[in-house]
């Protein structure tokens, strides 16, 4: 049966201070669409921390001051949740992420993303906006509301 | 952040009464906790903790990194399943000082 997908969006200042908020934000999305499964509290906790990580990469890396925004958005349908992160651009390369050092004090961040998420991906629109898409199937027998 | 910490013995005790540690607050907790665990064998109780991201982590290696150069203990309890997921899947199990609880990690203090 075909499900019209639920979609939460967000624009948001470029404020580090925001990033819980947004991360607890996408966590209660997620568990409040899907219902009837218990391991859906684990995936909404890691929606959270990827969330959190893209977001605070946006922040950082691609907003000069408290002026630049980020957008988020967050698409659930019956069988995936796609999320979008767009800045303004500051740049990543996904394309050799290793398991880091441990005692690296940095780069654990996308590390997280690719484990926890099914596919992620980053390219710049025509605007010029860079955005950072990640994907995650729903393989358990959740039910969306 | 509220770090509240006592003495047992030579042992410091810091109980972190925060739910969460990200970007917002990950620079706020490795200065205090900087300051609390210098040149001293300490215990963290993480057992309020519900959430912690890669700044976070940053911080653990960077306080762990201190007590090798202090020549000091530092011990992690009570960390919560989910915690120690996130700790596994980016290997810092291999480094950092993991217990179940506090009184395990106070054994051989």
């Amino acid at each position: 049966m075909h499900t019209k997908p639920s979609v939460m969006e967000l624009t948001v200042p470029g404020n580090i201070k925001l990033v819980s908020a947004l991360g607890e934000m996408a966590e209660l999305f997620v568990k409040n669409i899907i219902k009837n499964d218990s391991k859906i509290q684990d995936l909404a906790f890691k929606i959270n921390l990827v969330l959190t990580e893209a977001a605070s990469n946006a922040i950082f890396y691609g907003c000069k001051s408290n002026n630049e925004q980020v957008k988020i958005k967050i698409e659930m349908n019956n069988n995936t949740i796609n999320i979008e992160v767009t800045d303004k651009g500051g740049g990543l390369e996904l394309s050799d992420i290793q398991k880091p050092d441990p005692f690296d004090e940095r780069g654990r961040g996308l590390y997280i993303i690719k484990q926890f998420m099914d596919s992620v991906d980053y390219h710049q629109n025509p605007d010029g906006e860079c955005i950072f898409t990640m994907k995650k199937y729903i393989t358990t027998n959740s039910q969306i509301i | 952040m509220k770090l509240n910490n006592y003495m047992e013995g030579k042992t410091k005790i810091i109980e972190v009464d925060t739910v969460r540690i990200d970007a917002s607050n990950s620079g706020e907790f490795k200065e205090k906790m900087s300051e609390l665990t210098k040149s001293q064998d300490a215990i963290i109780d993480f057992k309020h903790l519900e959430f912690i991201d890669s700044s976070g982590l940053s911080a653990l290696v960077y306080l762990h990194k201190q007590s090798i150069n202090d020549k000091t203990e530092l011990r992690l309890a009570n960390l919560s399943p989910k915690i120690l997921d996130i700790i596994r899947t980016t290997g810092l199990t291999q480094i950092l000082q993991i217990y179940p609880d506090i009184e395990s990690a106070k054994k051989d203090m």
